[in-house]
């Protein structure tokens, strides 16, 4: 960005200078990147807020932590951009039977100047497995039944045990729930100050968080993967989203998240900021109870699934800025079929199905909660129309979180749009939320018993090839029981100042380490 | 003394009543451990964390805990910060205190002369100018007020912060925004309360004396007048704790009023009762003083 003297620049400093006059303090002007001689400070402004930052015994997994737990923690393994596993604080792994061994990454040096050992990883993992976790972390509640020992054998390895033969533990441990801490320090400092101070290894460290109102971080000089191009990072929590893209036009916040698809021309029609679009590992479906109410019959839930132009709602509603779903997979997941077509879009397929089910006119309930997707409601509100297009009588409805929940844990759900991924880059992580003990099965869907056979046997075996075969079946399985259908793949739209080179991450990671992001 | 005694009994049991409605009221639906694990999770899962976040108690031995606890100073622990109730509050009452007492101050200075300087200038000019301001003020919601104070003065103008707290230049436009509404507010019912104590027969009579107009108006009218607007300004101050929720969330300003926003969605239930109690107090010490200053303004209620 160049400190040219345009005619804007020079009201703000005019304004800047009236307002460091009037109050005495640092003008705001300066939250723009100035390179050269001063600190280089990106400042976000993100649209949730956290309240912990100890990763162990934080809530999630969810969006918001995605987005900002790897700024200062880094894991073992992490899921790149193409569905691969890259080497993080550990560089090689391999496994078989029921260890997997993994060779620590040497010179990794933790915010507090440590460096790290196999004793740290160990520790890490029993911090995260501690029955006695004050807060829920569905993280660990899922890793529980895939770990059963860590253990250190050697004084850079460190050797994972499984219950099962686990083809998949090392995806099971990228997540940004699994940051790798040091111990002494960690076990020296009172718990209720690591949710503010937490320890890491990751490209920053934090030196201040204020709940609700900002988290500051500055760069971590010894960072294992280079020096950041960055010296200093401020998120600030901005949830009302005419505010965010007011500050990213003002110059207060140089990174803003979730942008609305129709924001996105406000965005770059400003000189000086842009839009960035991109795809996430997640994508929407409409979600079908096959054990109760009109849905259970297959023939109204095909009728349904055909009755959905796909297409159109991409085009009217997402502007064309992201593609109808092919598959039950994405890109980047191993057992994806890119030749599969598009899910198909076939009124007349619809009403005859519908003639042929037991469907006898009683409206169908078709929910979500209100406010958590983008773009809700006009979704919905289209399909619901599509739905009565060809002949359905339909109730929609936006709740409020607790209410939708209470419905969902009931049963009671007929329809529901919801949104389904997986980040890591296997299908088995995907399809295991079908496996028995979820509230999915069997309250909304019983899969049938060949099903649960492949889950288990892609589960356990190495052999790529079957694995390959075994998911196409499963992904036929849907074709065939329709427990849901998928619609369009999620995007994720950032705004973000010119002169800033950053790229966004499938799994919504911001990552500033320093391949990701430079300024000017 | 004795009307003290009652009072403070009276008092006591309002905050008791207002705590169990809150705390019976607030578990009616919803459950804020489905809300903090992912849909996917295990059955077990939400049941073992129930379990050892105390949920799973019957509702009366929650509450009886709860009560005991509060009697010795312990809010409980936020399900959502994990942190103490007292702390999690006490971190935001500075927030909201920045900027209700400064928009309290400045609508009460500013609508008393307006609102009677429109009562005396009745159906005048000046009158219609004032109410017509009032009505716009009166109408118009606070958070499209606030976003439109950012896009001119921060955006296209650049003079003022878009969002946040930190700097004084931080406050102006938060300000601005949340004494609009009690202003305008303010401004009708001084007016309205202005002109009931001009028509009195009192008023004549003072008038009859020979008084001069100012002395009529402000000596006389004036402090019969106030006696609504008192109450509404008493109510507004113990509102002040509460904080506004729209203009918080509007300039991303750590407050009461997003934190309750906020804790009634994720049914963080310590704290949303621990705001509760600390409202029923505010309200109930300024209702106090409210009667109090009654006293000195009317001599009638002096007993």
């Amino acid at each position: 960005m160049k400190p040219g003297f345009s005619r804007r620049n020079f009201l703000k400093a005019a304004g800047a200078a009236a307002a460091l006059a009037a109050s005495g303090s640092l003008p705001r002007a300066l939250s723009v990147p100035v390179f050269a001689q001063s600190t280089r400070t990106l400042t976000i402004g993100i649209n949730a807020t956290l309240e912990s930052l100890d990763v162990h015994t934080a809530v999630g997994p969810n969006i918001i932590g995605s987005r900002i737990f790897g700024l200062f923690s880094d894991s073992l393994v992490q899921t790149g951009k193409d569905g691969e596993l890259q080497p993080m604080l550990a560089t090689e792994w391999n496994g078989d039977g029921l260890e997997w061994r993994f060779k620590l990454r040497e010179g990794v040096i933790f915010h507090d100047g440590s460096e790290m050992t196999a004793d740290d990883v160990v520790y890490s993992f029993s911090r995260i497995l501690d029955p006695n976790n004050p807060q829920p972390s569905g993280f660990a509640a899922d890793l529980q039944r895939y770990v059963t020992k860590v253990e250190a054998t050697g004084d850079l390895e460190v050797t994972f045990t499984t219950p099962t033969r686990d083809p998949l533990l090392p995806f099971r441990l990228d997540s940004y729930w699994a940051s790798i801490v040091p111990r002494a320090a960690t076990e020296a400092t009172d718990p209720a100050d690591l949710q503010f101070k937490p320890i890491g290894a990751g490209p920053f460290k934090v030196v201040e968080f204020r709940t609700d109102d900002r988290i500051v971080l500055e760069k971590h000089s010894e960072y294992w993967g280079g020096t950041p191009t960055i010296d200093q990072v401020i998120v600030r929590f901005i949830p009302e989203t005419a505010t965010r893209i007011a500050a990213l036009q003002a110059g207060d916040v140089d990174l803003i998240t979730q942008v609305p698809v129709d924001q996105i021309g406000v965005i770059d029609s400003t000189p000086g900021i842009r839009s960035i679009n991109s795809y996430v590992r997640n994508y929407m479906t409409i979600n079908f109870n096959t054990v109760k109410g009109p849905t259970a019959d297959l023939n109204v839930r095909r009728a349904l699934a055909l009755a959905i132009d796909r297409e159109l709602i991409v085009d009217a509603l997402w502007e064309g800025r992201t593609r109808v779903m092919n598959d039950y997979l994405l890109p980047g997941i191993f057992g994806y079929d890119p030749d599969r077509p598009i899910f198909p879009y076939d009124p007349d397929g619809a009403r005859a199905a519908l003639e042929a089910s037991s469907y006898s006119g009683e409206p169908i309930s078709f929910q979500t909660t209100a406010g958590y997707y983008a773009n809700d409601d006009p979704v919905m509100t289209a399909v619901t129309q599509m739905w009565r297009d060809v002949g359905f009588t339909v109730n929609q409805e936006l709740l409020e979180s607790s209410a939708f929940l209470d419905l969902y844990f009931a049963g009671e759900v007929m329809t529901n749009l919801q949104s389904r991924g997986a980040s890591g880059g296997d299908a088995s992580l995907f399809f295991k939320d079908w496996a028995q003990g979820t509230l999915w099965v069997p309250a909304y869907y019983v899969p049938p018993e060949e099903f649960n056979e492949l889950l288990a046997r892609t589960s356990e075996s190495f052999d790529q090839e079957q694995r390959y075969a075994d998911f196409r079946r499963m992904a036929e399985i849907f074709d065939e029981d329709l427990p849901f259908t998928p619609l369009y793949q999620n995007v994720d739209i950032f705004g973000i100042r010119e002169g800033i080179n950053w790229e966004p991450n499938p799994n919504f990671l911001i990552d500033l380490r320093p391949y990701n992001v430079s300024i000017g | 003394m004795n009307t003290f005694i009652i009072r403070l009994v009276r008092t006591l049991l309002t905050l008791w009543g207002v705590l169990t409605l809150t705390f019976f009221l607030g578990r009616l639906k919803g459950d804020p451990v489905s809300l903090m694990l992912p849909i996917t999770a295990p059955l077990e899962d939400f049941e073992r964390v129930r379990r050892q976040m105390g949920l799973d108690q019957p509702l009366l031995v929650q509450y009886w805990t709860y009560l005991t606890d509060v009697l010795h100073g312990n809010l409980g622990q936020s399900i959502a910060y994990n942190q103490p109730v007292t702390e999690v509050i006490a971190e935001r009452i500075p927030a909201t205190l920045e900027l209700g007492i400064p928009a309290l101050l400045l609508s009460t200075v500013l609508s008393i002369p307006l609102g009677v300087l429109a009562a005396v200038k009745h159906n005048r000019p000046t009158d219609r100018i004032i109410m017509s301001l009032s009505l716009a003020g009166h109408s118009i919601p606070n958070f499209f007020v606030g976003i439109v104070l950012i896009l001119i003065f921060s955006v296209q103008l650049g003079w003022t912060p878009s969002f946040g707290r930190g700097t004084t230049a931080h406050l102006i436009l938060p300000i601005i925004t949340l004494t609009v509404y009690p202003l305008a507010f303010l401004i009708r019912l001084t007016r309205s309360s202005m002109l009931d104590v001009l028509h009195q027969t009192y008023i004549s009579t003072a008038q009859a004396k020979g008084l001069k107009n100012r002395q009529v108006v402000f000596v006389h009218a004036l402090r019969n007048a106030l006696i609504p607007v008192i109450t509404i300004i008493g109510i507004q101050v113990a509102g002040i704790i509460a904080g506004s929720a729209i203009v918080e969330t509007v300039f991303s300003w750590p407050g009461m009023g997003w934190l309750a926003v906020k804790s009634i969605g994720s049914r963080d239930y310590p704290v949303i009762q621990g705001i509760v109690l600390l409202s029923g107090f505010a309200f109930s010490v300024t209702h106090l003083a409210v009667d109090l200053i009654y006293v000195l303004i009317d001599p009638r209620i002096r007993e």
